[in-house]
């Protein structure tokens, strides 16, 4: 009796036992973290992830609306969301789509992810060496902070993590921390990877699509300039200049090779897209198709267009010194009235075959994987000009500038004489000029906003841009009144993410608007 | 799989004796002989068969035309039986017998008045006990009782009837089901839907957590409409924890047992029946035609700038210069031309009978059916057999096997105001819903400059400048007409039973029974989009797109369970035990497809050549397990102690978490069958007590959560790409549910009037909240589950049921009666789940401020009070006092510092990112409760709540000789439904149509009126407020039906064994002060009740017949 008792009780535990085995059970389409991290192909499987985070609808878009609409470059075109709407209609609200700053915040995630457990491949593949996990490292910390620069420069502050998010024991209600914070660990996280970076990668897909030296200098360079360490800007960009492999693409050939074929030879680094996986939607939408009748979201602001005291392009004769007859201008902007605006060309018309003497592209159905561009030579010339204006530590300085602005100039006003530094004499003239040539070449390349924010910066007055900005405005007085406040120049967090973490503090303009500003 | 294994194996081992055993001497001997009656001679056909001791039939043949048998026996100690359908069974030993002769006796015998007393049993698979023995709250319905009913589900059937089982039609489409809850709400935003157990196997759907079903709700709560109401005898509903703590985490909703049909031994019965039923939808609101219409709009556009300019859309001008002036010049009555009478046929077979040793039921059916709605049709084939095969006394066989399949053409819903994005409020996106919107002065056809009609329909051009929400709105006709939403589903449910004696039943019970059920579940669904509805181009997702989607599931479910009833010498004790292992395995998985750009509108299918949008696929795999085991014991018949344990497994969470228990406890004192209640006996035969304590579990939907996962996301620049796609939760835990039920049982006069009561105490633990938002600076956007704190339903209900209560000869009456109120309370809430849910007031229109605050009841609504309407614009005391200006407590003018009056305000300071306003003349008034001159978040209150006080039904059936006449209420009282249908018909905020009650708009000073002035794009005339908020309680006739039975005399003669005829009218009238269409409106988000208009349950007359032979 006794025997059966144990005999019992022994097929009783064994049952048990397997049941909880036979309970036990692992996705078939996934796998879980206990069995990842083993070799080299899952870890770059997870920093390709990073880069796919970017490519994404939500990020691209973000650059396109935070560094583009609120700018002079842009203004209602066809069918434009209510959100964006309401960013030009200057009534940003804390429940605003583009205030969402999710779709960064994954990236970082995927980065913090491989930052964490890449180390560990190391012992478990033979193949994974030490300098080969450096080298993805300093790609992951790059995208990072270019995801935190992004962060900075349109919310100011913004929570810093560094750490990933693996499960629900972690506490996920995080405080902002100050902008000086973060730019410190984005620049401390650059010059790790400067360190590690590979200066190319053999294909050119790879070469202009993933972080090189090149690029984590044009971020470095971009930071820098942004946090007003002038010197240390002019730094970086003289490592990019002194690469002869980058080449600046002739002027006729700027649509066909940097736009629309990509990976041109003044790339430095750019997104890539493919039928496939990932289109450009982004661009399409806000930008519109070469083929459509219709104009994307965004248009053209017609104020820009007739001469003015101030436009990039057509300006009366007597107030500036540049050509009239810049290519760029056709390259950038269709003078087709379309709805409110002028419909956008550059990245989204390619039918010209030749205008003005410039071939173009002939078409291709449908143009929907353009590359994003985010940092080309031409940028860094003239990110390395406005750092010297700025420097101005003698006329040197400036010269220098202007030669640089004469390089990208040069090159779309294939006529013109260079510039000459007589008419551009001070220190003021030189930064209008450098202003008005980064508008010219680097038009709708998600760069105007953060570059009149640069004048903000530098001048602590958020006014110093109504003379760009204003002729957009409305006569309403609160749209004046509210793009005068520095505050208001950068995006309020989003509602949702105040409501659900008590430790966010909404941003300083947002909190409660003034109620001065009634009637 | 072993499991599975090791089930056959048994099967094998418990077979084989049978086989085995039988090889004994007598082999190859054969007997013969003749069977005849008296007065008919020979019997052709008779069943001849050898039987062993354990009466096992080892051998058998059937007589000759001359009545002659020969039998090759196999063992001479054997019998031989005869057996002959209207004749006495004979049996004879056979001996040393060669040759028997059997002489029958027709079975003529009559019986006289026999008084049979058994006591009703009641059968949970191998666990059965008498029903006067139950210490549990249920409740059962005997599908007799509904006979005649056109209800296509069982839910309907159901509706009303069960006490405490609130049952709610999510809409009147075609093939929608219903939100079913029983006593009240256990979760909030987990599932609340009750377990289907079918003949003992529980009936379920697994959803896939990578397959995102378009119309998830329907899909999942129309899953009962695979079985055919036609096939089940009586539907049990478990209510408290101690009956369904049986059934573990499934069960903590309470539990619906439904119990088919089976064969009868006998000979072959065949039953038809047909019916056919007319629908007709009920008249909604009234909307305005044309030329109401554009006098609206022009008001509404000029109102807020007073500008004729922001008035002049040429669309509403009537200007016969404007090209396209004869397709806007109409008076459309959209709503009419997408109704009409739906119709429903449903025909249905069964065969039934079987001999001594096997019986069989074999059904199938087919019925169709026509919306309410244009292009929305439903069709079903069913087929349901039951095979039952003693092979001995002790050991049984049975074999169940159904199919049904059913095709749905359902309306294409697609938010095309917003392309799909967007947070757009819930709109009615339905055909009907879009028919209310649409512009009525636009045509149905392209019309030519004549205004003739032309073959196409008439699409509002891209080019046009009137907004999004009518220029995207596609023509209802078109749409029901080209698009397409099919879904094809498959479902074969094979159950294999088996079941032994270990001894002789007649003495004890020590049984053995397993099954072994498969559910096969496929889903085919298939839309498009074609382009000449809508207006998007060609580079659109949505230009002719098309979508695929296969989602193909299997499950098996095995039970092994023994039930011992020991024999005591003292017959006052009863006892019963039983252990059961069950064990459920399944997989499913999910392919998708999108396309769009399809070359054309004919080849729709989306792997036709064009773009792809995406590829979808899913794969899961779940296990579960549960060990029970149950007791019943009884003393004396009325001393009753019930206790169950079960401990349950499941695959879904992590090491620790993986296993439940589940316990339940019940006891019951039969006080009337005490000797000290002699006296009573003849009135009261039965009052008992029995109270109960229960535990039950609910577990998540999804699988794989307790793993951090990395899943395939695409590519970039050509390498593979694996990503972090979830987080661990680690602390996920079993929800709980810990419950009270006091029950009591009445029975009046023989049980002449039986009563019910229950009383309840329900506490949930550890709720499951699905989709936690969580800071997404984490990188992810929401935790897939968290366990979240507590939740109180108390209540109770009580059943009423009057058996032929008035008897006058041949005409007699039965009632029955049952009302059930459940109160619900959160008891604590996690403060992080408080702060998602409670997200601060947004300043928007149509929106309700909703909250879950510890301490109240979910489903509560919080708006502001609606006053009216300012009369006037400016104020001068006197004679224009209604006028937009602050006011103190007294209701005396407030005045600033300058002597001036103090306008009133909307969200003066802008809080919370919202706009600021200034209330004007002919705006809505609402109630400035602080009385500080400003409507804010402030002024926000309480407004009602959903969950009703009271709901049920009563019925009567009334029977006089042949003719029957059933009729049954339901009802449900003081609940508050948020009626935003009526909302958006009358916020003349839009260009969308509004109801004719916005003729009598404010339009100028002085204007008295409850209605505000229209205002497009502009104001704060439709906040959420008490103006929408509108009493639910309602009393529905939900159906009225005639039966009659052709007597059996006058039909013996034309060989029919029964004729019956049915007339059914259902949902004749509904008295409500409900102002929408439909009061029964199911819970959304927060438990809240709103109504966005959603096809209202059909009218409709059912006539039937029923054939027996």
């Amino acid at each position: 009796m006794k025997k059966i008792k144990i005999y019992l009780s022994a097929l009783l535990l064994l049952g048990l036992t397997s049941c909880n085995d036979w309970l036990d059970l692992k996705p078939e389409s996934e796998t879980i973290l206990e069995d990842y991290w083993q070799s080299e192909s899952q870890a770059t499987d997870v920093l390709a992830g990073c880069y796919r985070g970017l490519i994404k609808d939500g990020c691209v878009e973000r650059m396109m609306v935070w560094g583009e609409l609120r700018s002079d470059n842009v203004a209602e075109g066809y069918n434009m969301n209510e959100d964006m709407k309401k960013i030009l209609s200057i009534s940003i609200t804390p429940t605003n789509g583009y205030a969402d700053w999710g779709s960064f915040y994954s990236v970082i995630n995927y980065c913090n992810t491989f930052l964490h457990y890449a180390p560990l491949v190391v012992n478990r593949d033979q193949n994974f060496t030490e300098s080969k996990l450096h080298t993805l490292e300093a790609e992951a910390l790059t995208i990072r902070a270019l995801c935190y620069f992004y962060l900075v420069r349109a919310f100011r502050d913004v929570p810093l993590i560094t750490t990933p998010s693996i499960s629900d024991a972690t506490d996920f209600n995080l405080p902002k921390s100050t902008e000086r914070e973060v730019l410190d660990q984005i620049i401390k996280d650059l010059i790790t990877a400067k360190q590690y970076a590979k200066p190319n990668f053999g294909t050119e897909a790879f070469t202009k699509g993933r972080v090189t030296q090149n690029a984590v200098s044009a971020i470095l360079a971009d930071v820098y300039l942004w946090d007003q360490q002038y010197a240390n800007c002019v730094t970086q960009c003289d490592i990019i200049l002194g690469d002869n492999s980058l080449e600046l693409v002739k002027g006729n050939n700027v649509v066909k090779e940097v736009f629309y074929a990509g990976n041109s030879t003044e790339s430095i680094f750019e997104l890539q897209f493919d039928k496939n996986t990932q289109w450009n939607n982004s661009v399409t939408n806000l930008y519109g198709f070469y083929y459509s009748t219709n104009m994307g979201n965004w248009s053209y602001p017609a104020f820009l267009v007739p001469t003015g005291s101030y436009t990039p392009f057509r300006y009366q004769p007597a107030t500036m010194n540049e050509s009239a007859s810049d290519i760029r201008e056709i390259t950038s902007v269709n003078y087709v009235v379309n709805g409110k605006g002028y419909k956008i060309a550059k990245y989204a018309l390619m039918d010209y075959t030749v205008i003005n003497n410039v071939e173009l592209v002939t078409p291709r159905s449908p143009s929907i994987t353009p590359n994003w561009i985010l940092y080309r030579l031409s940028d860094v010339m003239l990110m390395k000009a406005e750092a010297l204006v700025q420097l101005n530590r003698d006329e040197t300085d400036l010269k220098s500038a202007l030669s640089l602005v004469n390089q990208t100039y040069l090159r779309s006003n294939l006529t013109a004489d260079s510039l000459k530094f007589n008419k551009y004499p001070d220190k003021g003239s030189m930064q209008d000029l450098v202003m008005r040539e980064r508008h010219r070449e680097l038009m709708f390349e998600g760069k105007r906003w953060f570059d009149l924010m640069r004048i903000v910066k530098r001048t602590k007055d958020a006014t110093s841009i109504l003379r760009y900005i204003g002729p957009k405005l409305t006569g309403d007085n609160l749209q004046i009144k509210k793009m005068s406040i520095i505050d208001a120049l950068y995006m309020p967090i989003q509602q949702s993410q105040i409501d659900i973490n008590p430790k966010l503090i909404q941003n300083p303009f947002y909190v409660n608007i003034e109620s001065s500003t009634s009637n | 799989m072993k499991s599975n294994f090791a089930i056959t194996f048994l099967l094998i081992l418990l077979l084989f004796p049978a086989l085995a055993v039988s090889q004994k001497p007598g082999d190859g001997l054969t007997i013969q002989g003749t069977v005849s009656s008296t007065p008919d001679g020979p019997i052709i056909g008779a069943s001849v068969t050898e039987i062993d001791a354990n009466n096992r039939v080892v051998g058998g043949c059937i007589t000759d035309l001359n009545g002659h048998y020969v039998l090759r026996l196999r063992n001479t100690e054997n019998h031989i039986a005869i057996n002959y359908t209207g004749y006495v069974k004979q049996t004879r030993k056979i001996g040393t017998n060669k040759t028997i002769n059997f002489v029958l006796v027709e079975n003529t015998q009559i019986l006289n008045t026999v008084e049979v007393v058994a006591s009703v049993k009641h059968s949970e698979g191998g666990f059965s006990i008498p029903k006067r023995e139950i210490s549990t709250a249920m409740q059962t319905l005997d599908m007799k009782e509904i006979e005649g009913l056109q209800v296509s589900s069982v839910d309907e059937a159901l509706q009303g009837r069960i006490a405490g089982l609130d049952i709610v039609a999510n809409s009147g489409d075609a093939g929608s089901g219903t939100s079913m809850r029983i006593r009240g709400a256990s979760s909030i935003n987990g599932s609340n839907q009750p377990l289907i157990v079918l003949n003992g196997v529980p009936y379920e759907m697994q959803v896939d957590p990578s397959f995102d079903y378009a119309n998830s709700n329907s899909e999942q709560f129309a899953n009962l409409l695979s079985i055919n109401p036609d096939d089940i005898q009586d539907i049990s509903v478990l209510k408290d924890a101690a009956a369904s703590a049986v059934w573990g985490s499934k069960g903590a909703n309470g539990v619906i047992m439904i119990t088919t049909k089976k064969g009868r031994s006998g000979p072959t019965r065949v039953e038809y029946s047909y019916r056919y039923t007319g629908t007709v939808q009920p008249q909604g609101r009234k909307i305005l035609n044309g030329d109401d219409y554009t006098m609206l709009m022009k008001q509404e556009f000029f109102n807020p700038q007073q500008s004729s300019s922001a008035s002049n859309v040429v669309e509403f001008n009537y200007d016969k210069s404007f090209p396209n002036y004869e397709n806007y010049n109409n008076n459309t009555d959209w709503v009419k031309e997408v109704t009409q009478i739906g119709n429903i046929s449903d025909h249905y077979l069964t065969l039934s009978g079987g001999g001594d040793r096997a019986t069989y039921r074999i059904s199938g059916g087919f019925l169709s059916e026509n919306g309410t709605i244009i292009g929305q049709s439903n069709s079903r084939v069913s087929s349901r057999s039951y095979l039952e095969y003693r092979v001995s006394d002790r050991l049984k066989f049975t074999a169940e096997l159904s199919y049904t399949y059913s095709n749905y053409n359902r309306s294409y819903n697609f938010n095309f105001v917003k392309n799909g994005g967007g947070d757009s409020p819930n709109e009615d996106l339905s055909i009907l819903g879009i028919a209310y919107k649409k512009m009525p002065n636009v045509s149905i056809y392209k019309q030519d400059a004549d205004g003739v009609n032309s073959n196409s329909y008439f699409k509002i051009p891209n080019t046009t400048t009137l907004d999004w929400d009518q220029k995207y709105l596609a023509n209802p006709v078109a749409l029901a007409m080209k698009a397409k939403n099919n879904v094809k589903n498959y479902r074969t449910l094979p159950t294999f039973r088996l079941q032994y004696d270990f001894t002789d039943p007649a003495v004890q019970t020590l049984r053995y029974s397993m099954y072994v059920s498969f559910d096969i579940n496929n889903d085919k669904t298939s839309r498009f989009l074609p382009s000449e509805i809508v207006n998007y181009s060609w580079s659109d997702k949505h230009f002719n797109s098309a979508e695929s989607g296969d989602h193909e599931a299997v499950s098996i479910q095995t039970d092994n369970n023994i039930a011992w009833s020991p024999k005591f010498s003292n017959e006052d004790h009863s006892l019963l035990l039983y252990g059961s292992l069950q064990t459920t395995e399944g997989r499913s998985n999910y392919q998708g497809i999108n396309s769009y750009g399809l070359i054309s509108n004919q080849a729709t299918d989306a792997s036709n050549q064009a773009y792809l949008s995406y590829e979808e696929t899913g794969r899961s795999h779940w296990r579960s397990m549960g060990l029970l085991a149950r007791m019943h014991y009884s003393y004396k018949g009325r001393y009753i102690f019930d206790g169950t344990f079960r401990r349950d497994g499941s695959t879904k969470f992590g090491d620790g978490n993986k296993w439940g228990n589940f316990p339940g406890i019940s006891v019951k004192w039969i006080v009337s069958d005490e000797p000290f209640m002699k006296t009573t006996t003849n009135w009261l035969s039965m009052l008992a007590f029995r109270p109960g304590w229960g535990l039950a579990g609910n577990q998540p939907e999804f699988e794989y959560l307790h793993f951090s996962r990395y899943g395939n996301d695409g590519s970039y620049a050509g390498m593979p790409v694996e990503v972090p796609v979830t987080l661990q939760l680690k602390n996920l835990r079993w929800e709980t549910s810990s419950s009270f039920n006091y029950g009591c049982d009445l029975g009046l006069f023989g049980d002449k009037i039986q009563a019910d009561m229950n009383l309840y105490f329900k506490r949930t633990n550890d709720m499951l909240f699905k989709f936690v938002g969580i800071p997404n600076s984490s990188g992810f956007g929401v935790l897939n589950y968290q366990n979240a704190g507590s939740m109180d339903n108390n209540g109770w209900e009580i059943n009423l049921y009057a058996n032929k209560v008035i008897k006058v000869g041949d005409f007699s009456v039965d009632f029955r009666l049952n009302f059930s109120n459940s109160m619900n309370k959160i008891v604590q809430l996690d403060q992080k789940i408080l702060d998602t849910y409670n997200a601060k007031y947004n300043y928007l229109n149509g929106s309700y401020l909703t909250r879950i605050q510890e301490g109240n009841s979910f489903g509560s609504i919080y708006g502001f009070k609606y006053l009216g309407v300012y009369q006037y614009d400016k104020y001068v005391a006197g004679s224009q006092d209604d006028a937009p200006i602050a006011r103190n407590k007294k209701g005396e003018v407030l005045l600033n510092e300058k002597g001036e009056t103090v306008p009133m305000y909307f969200n003066y300071g802008r809080r919370n990112g919202g706009e600021q306003y200034v209330f004007r003349g002919g705006d809505a008034k609402y109630q400035d409760m602080n009385h500080d001159g400003n409507i804010d978040e402030l002024d926000i209150v309480y407004l009602g709540n959903s969950n009703p006080l009271m709901n049920g039904g009563f019925g009567t059936t009334l029977r006089y000789k042949n003719l029957s006449c059933n009729f049954s209420f339901n009802f449900r009282y003081g609940n508050k439904i948020v009626n935003s249908a009526r909302m958006l018909s009358e916020n003349m905020y839009s260009t969308n149509n509004q109801s004719t009650i916005v003729n009598w708009r404010w339009r100028k000073d002085g204007d008295i009126t409850s209605i505000p002035r229209a205002l497009y794009n502009y104001g704060f005339n439709w906040l959420g407020s008490d103006r929408f908020v509108e009493d639910g309680s309602f009393l529905r006739l939900k159906y009225l039906t005639f039966n009659y039975s052709v007597p059996k005399q006058s039909l013996r003669k034309l060989r029919i064994d029964k004729v019956n005829f049915y007339l059914t009218l259902n949902n004749l009238f509904v008295l409500t002060k409900y102002s929408g269409v439909d009061p029964e409106v199911g819970y959304g988000s927060f438990g809240v009740s709103q109504d966005f208009g959603q096809t209202p349950r059909s009218k409709d007359l059912t006539l039937g017949i029923t054939v027996g032979l």
